[in-house]
């Protein structure tokens, strides 16, 4: 004991010694970069990790504080000499005050040991030691952020995305480190911008790279997403499965429901459609909400925005921009009228007054500069004046839903003659309308030219299809060639074909002798299946004709199919009528590049026993409609009484339209903000060049593959995109002045985005979600809580061993 | 030091100190006639009693005319008029050259003072300087003329060695014969102590005086941080750590040391005072000292 009470100081000094060891030797490695394997055999020993919470020189620095502290002790030891005249007094001082002994132990010596203490607490604290495989703690969140337009509204400073942003933040600073969070991001589609983790940083970041889109709003994406990834693991054995009526001794032992409880926080200003009941169908929210436990999802709704006085919201929008064009009746054999182009405008009031608007509308051209890009030259500028009606707005009750009517117009403008070979792009805005929310103030649209459909016939002499093609209204659609059956070995049509010069090309009762001859355009078989197949030999007298899917596009308006008769068809059978020298690729291996997969056959029109009369096969990017039976025999014998029939015509004006990609021009192109617009120039075209909406003028050069068309996905700024086609011998930087500019635009025409007044709550299906509290910013402070710790037992060393006052 | 050349006494300040004298509370008979009434009956011009003659007195002194008168032999006795043995034990040791003006020069100038007025009265003045054995001594000088003496003695004084009172003191009383007034001037800071040696001289009924000199660093210690207290004297080492409690112990035994050396010199009749290397040493003297008695 009494060895004990002499060492005990030294003994202490050692353990702490020891106790630092393992600390130091993962600080080391950490700052080594060698953690890996540590961390890894942690990990299988006690599921524990660690990690540096501070930067490497900071972890630096502690380590060498415990040091610096023994040093600075026996520094202390060494004591400056002073001479005085006699030590007698202050010996007899010493020896006073080692009555209180105590008091000169902790002085000398404990204070030094939790010193130690502090800094080794210290150490261990910033190694950021975890727990894992104990997930019955944890929480997990899912932060479900709204970046669409009206996002953009400076309601709140400095607008609602970044306050949306700065609460999504706090929630993750407010979470444990065990909680694991997501960041799904939705205006009208959704995606998961992090996935679950328990890295704050990680989710800090995602969410401050959130970036504001022009988009409109839909929530179904995201709530589906965040309901999909919440509960990763689903099983359709499930005790919810289990029916209800099993008998007990069929009665199977099914699992609980598994999932994850959910917090979702939805930061939104809760302006989206309501959500429809398919939408609903798929989400057990409605269940979740009453019941958590279920492993759904835990709704929380914060608004983003600020309601000052509901039913006043300071904005006037655009919420419809439409054209009609109207084909005037021409005279007699004078061919088409003039086309009368008629432009909608629908405005929508949000404030509770009543708004005078100044609506003005331009009318451009679009053609080429100087410098052969494409522009346009204002040719009509309109204008009306209006006062729209104020807003009709009842607050929801327990018994009433609420009713919420803007005040609306429509306002249209004839526009005067035009060009129909020219596009014009419209320009729609409203003059100073001194509201909050700019982007719905204006809309534009291009109302395009017709794209006639590029035809070859191949086949001997067909008058049906002659009348077809020389019609007037035919000719406004296409344009046709013909090329007799022999002309189908020749090098001019294999050039054409592979070039993918046409739309469509129709085959009567002729076939391109090998599958390499077909050409890169829809096609149309006659009384002949596409080369891979062998026209059957045994035939189908007179049979019964019946649509087979009426909804099929090329089956637009056909009602009478009924009354089509016809003479005789061949019989086709996808597998059986395959040409024998393909029929050994069907059974090569898996895997191998010549395996063969036999196309899906659809069947338009059928026999009364299921015998395919009409059917589509796709092949690549294109698809090969088949027609068994002739119209005309090799003799000039009418065979069917279809050509006849009124169904015949609108059969082909639908070939045209489907399979010729013909576009009327009836309306306009115009697609959402981050919607694919497909642009379709004339066939045979090589790349388009799209120019953006101004001022950036983004240009996006589109190369053309197999189809006569291609696809622009970078569609999100609001605003008129303009593109020129450019044909296989042009040079890039060819200017023709005469050369075509067409455009699209980007509209938001979105009457919930134009609301932008947040809403006090949102509803999901029967569930309404209040608007949650703020959330008030916590940080973290234990570490804040530590320093100052450590400071003061430093202050308190220091003061204590100084004179305080004589 | 620097304050050792300086004039010990100034003219204007000696011009003071000639209206002074020394008093003491007890009478001593001198060897020569001084200037001071003796409580003993002997050979001056001032007549003080009678007594029977017995035989072998001195027939010198009979008086004739009271024989004449009454036929009896009575013996005049005069009043003895003696010198006054005034000793000045000063401590040179090394705590004595402490602080600023130094102990020992405080010391110098107080010996210095007082050894003129004793001077000035035909006192016997014998000024021995100790620390742990008597070092050095000034025989026995009378008279106005041996200030000079006096001061150039005092001047010459260095400090060395360590103290030990109680040796020094014994010596004292051994060697010296006469009784008189002892100055002890020393900062009493002994470790043996002082009350053996304070009690040799009681023994010897000395009418003692007990000056203890103290650096105003020594009253109140101005000093910081961890130290080593070094002992100039013995080399004896303390260490402390200054803090307030240490401080506040350190007054309290100083002022009980005092108060302990006090206490044992009343008991014995010892004047003692305290006083500290920043009292002006004129004020000591000419005050201080008044108050206490030992001059007038």
């Amino acid at each position: 004991m009494k060895w004990f009470k002499r060492n005990w100081f030294l003994l202490a000094l050692i353990a702490l010694a020891l106790g630092a060891i393992p600390g130091v030797i993962l600080v080391i490695l950490r700052l080594c970069d060698a953690d890996k394997d540590i961390n890894k055999w942690m990990l299988d020993a006690w599921n524990i990790t660690y990690d540096l919470r501070v930067p490497p020189w900071i972890a630096l620095i502690l380590l060498l504080l415990p040091i610096v502290l023994i040093i600075l002790y026996f520094l202390k030891l060494k004591r400056k000499p002073i001479q005085v005249p006699s030590t007698f007094l202050w010996k007899k001082s010493i020896e006073d005050l080692h009555v209180n002994s105590l008091f000169q132990w902790l002085r000398n010596n404990v204070l030094l040991l939790l010193q130690i203490l502090v800094l080794l607490f210290l150490i261990y604290s910033v190694l950021g030691l975890r727990f894992h495989g104990s997930t019955g703690t944890s929480r997990h969140y899912i932060l479900l952020i709204d970046n669409s337009a009206s996002m953009a509204a400076k309601d709140v400073a400095p607008n609602r995305l970044d306050w949306a942003k700065a609460e999504a933040i706090k929630e993750i600073d407010a979470a444990s480190d065990t909680d694991y969070g997501m960041v799904i991001v939705f205006n009208s589609k959704a995606s998961t911008l992090q996935t679950y983790t328990n890295d704050k940083e990680k989710l800090r970041e995602a969410v401050r790279g959130i970036a504001q889109t022009q988009r409109p709003t839909r929530i179904e994406e995201a709530l589906a997403l965040a309901e999909s990834l919440a509960n990763p693991v689903r099983s359709t054995e499930d005790a919810g499965s289990q029916p209800d009526d099993v008998p007990e001794d069929q009665k199977r032992t099914m699992v609980q429901a598994r999932g994850i409880s959910t917090i979702v926080h939805v930061y939104s200003d809760g302006r989206f459609a309501k959500l429809s009941e398919t939408a609903l169908a798929r989400l057990s929210l409605r269940m979740a909400a009453d019941d958590p436990s279920l492993g759904g999802l835990n709704l929380r709704y914060h608004m983003a925005g600020k309601s000052s006085e509901p039913g006043n919201t300071n904005n006037v929008g655009i919420i419809g921009l439409n054209v009609l064009r109207q084909q005037l009746p021409g005279k007699k054999g004078a061919g088409p009228g003039p086309s009368k182009v008629l432009a909608f405008v629908r405005i929508a009031n949000y404030r509770s007054a009543k708004a005078a608007v100044q609506l003005r509308l331009d009318v451009h051209e679009l053609l080429l500069d100087k410098d052969g890009k494409p522009a346009n030259r204002l040719t009509h500028p309109l204008q009306k004046d209006r006062v729209i009606p104020e807003r009709k707005y009842v607050e929801e009750t327990d018994a009433d839903a609420e009713k919420d009517e803007p005040g609306e117009v429509s306002i249209h403008f004839e526009l005067p003659p035009l060009d129909p070979g020219r596009p014009i792009e419209l320009h729609a805005y409203l003059d100073k309308p001194n509201d909050d929310f700019p982007l719905d103030d204006r809309a534009w649209l291009v109302v395009g030219t017709t794209r006639k459909a590029k035809v070859l016939i191949a086949g001997k002499p067909n008058r049906i299809l002659d009348a077809c093609f020389e019609q007037e209204a035919t000719k406004r659609l296409a344009v046709a060639e013909r090329i007799g059956p022999d002309e189908l070995k020749g090098e001019s049509y294999r050039k054409k074909a592979r070039n993918g010069e046409y739309d469509l090309v129709i085959f009567d009762r002729c076939a391109p002798d090998d599958e390499a001859d077909l050409p890169l355009a829809n096609t149309f078989f006659i009384d002949r299946p596409p080369p891979s197949w062998k026209r059957g030999t045994v035939m189908l007298k007179q049979p019964l004709v019946m649509p087979s899917k009426q909804q099929h596009p090329l089956m637009r308006h056909l009602t009478t199919i009924w009354d089509v008769r016809t003479h005789e068809a061949f019989v086709f059978d996808v597998k059986k009528n395959l040409d024998p020298k393909f029929a050994r690729e069907l059974d090569l291996p898996d895997g191998d590049p010549n395996k063969r997969v036999l196309p899906t056959l659809t069947r338009l029109i059928e026999t009364s026993n299921q015998m395919p009369l009409l059917f589509t096969l796709p092949r690549g990017p294109h698809t090969d409609l088949v027609m068994t039976f002739p119209l005309i025999t090799d003799e000039g014998d009418v065979v069917s009484n279809w050509p006849l029939e009124t169904s015949f015509p609108l059969f082909f004006r639908n070939i045209l339209y489907i399979l010729g990609n013909v576009d009327d021009a009836k309306s306009a192109i115009s697609t959402g903000p981050g919607e694919p617009i497909v642009l379709r120039p004339d066939a045979g075209f090589s790349y388009v060049q799209v120019t953006g909406p101004p001022p950036d003028k983004k240009i996006t050069k589109l190369e053309r593959r197999d189809r006569n068309e291609v696809l622009f996905a970078d569609t999100e700024e609001l605003g008129p995109y303009r593109y020129r086609v450019a044909s296989p011998g042009d040079k890039d930087d060819d200017q023709q002045p005469d050369r075509l500019v067409r455009g699209f635009a980007v509209n938001l025409l979105d009457a919930n985005e134009s609301n932008i007044e947040p809403r006090e709550s949102i509803r999901i299906g029967n569930v309404r979600i209040d608007k949650g509290e703020e959330k008030y910013q916590t940080r973290e402070i234990w570490k804040w809580i530590l320093l100052l710790a450590l400071v003061l037992l430093m202050t308190e060393w220091f003061i204590y061993h100084r004179r305080i006052a004589v | 030091m620097t304050d050792t050349q300086a004039p010990l006494l100034d003219p204007q300040f000696l011009g003071k100190l000639e209206q002074l004298e020394l008093v003491s509370r007890k009478i001593f008979r001198g060897l020569m006639k001084g200037e001071r009434r003796s409580k003993k009956k002997g050979q001056s011009v001032e007549f003080a009693d009678y007594k029977n003659y017995v035989k072998g007195d001195d027939l010198r002194f009979l008086d004739w005319n009271l024989y004449a008168r009454l036929d009896r032999l009575f013996i005049r006795l005069f009043q003895e008029e003696e010198d006054l043995h005034f000793y000045v034990l000063l401590d040179n040791s090394l705590s004595m050259d402490f602080g600023n003006p130094t102990k020992l020069h405080y010391a110098r100038q107080v010996a210095a003072a007082l050894s003129f007025i004793g001077l000035c009265n035909m006192d016997r003045v014998v000024i021995e300087v100790f620390n742990d054995r008597i070092t050095q001594s000034l025989p026995a000088v009378r008279g106005r003329k041996s200030l000079w003496r006096v001061l150039d003695f005092l001047q010459k004084l260095e400090s060395a060695g360590p103290s030990n009172l109680r040796e020094s003191l014994k010596t004292f009383t051994m060697k010296s014969s006469g009784k008189g007034i002892v100055i002890l001037l020393s900062d009493m800071m002994d470790k043996e102590g002082y009350e053996d040696a304070l009690r040799y001289l009681v023994a010897r009924q000395y009418d003692i005086y007990v000056i203890q000199i103290l650096s105003q660093e020594e009253l109140d210690p101005e000093i910081l941080g961890d130290l080593k207290l070094v002992d100039i004297e013995d080399e004896d080492e303390a260490e402390i750590t200054v803090s307030g409690p240490l401080i506040k112990r350190y007054k309290q035994n100083l002022a009980a040391f005092q108060g302990a050396l006090q206490e044992f010199c009343n008991r014995r009749g010892i004047t003692y005072l305290m006083t500290s290397n920043k009292t002006p040493f004129e004020k000591l003297v000419m005050s201080y000292l008044r108050q206490r008695g030992l001059v007038r």
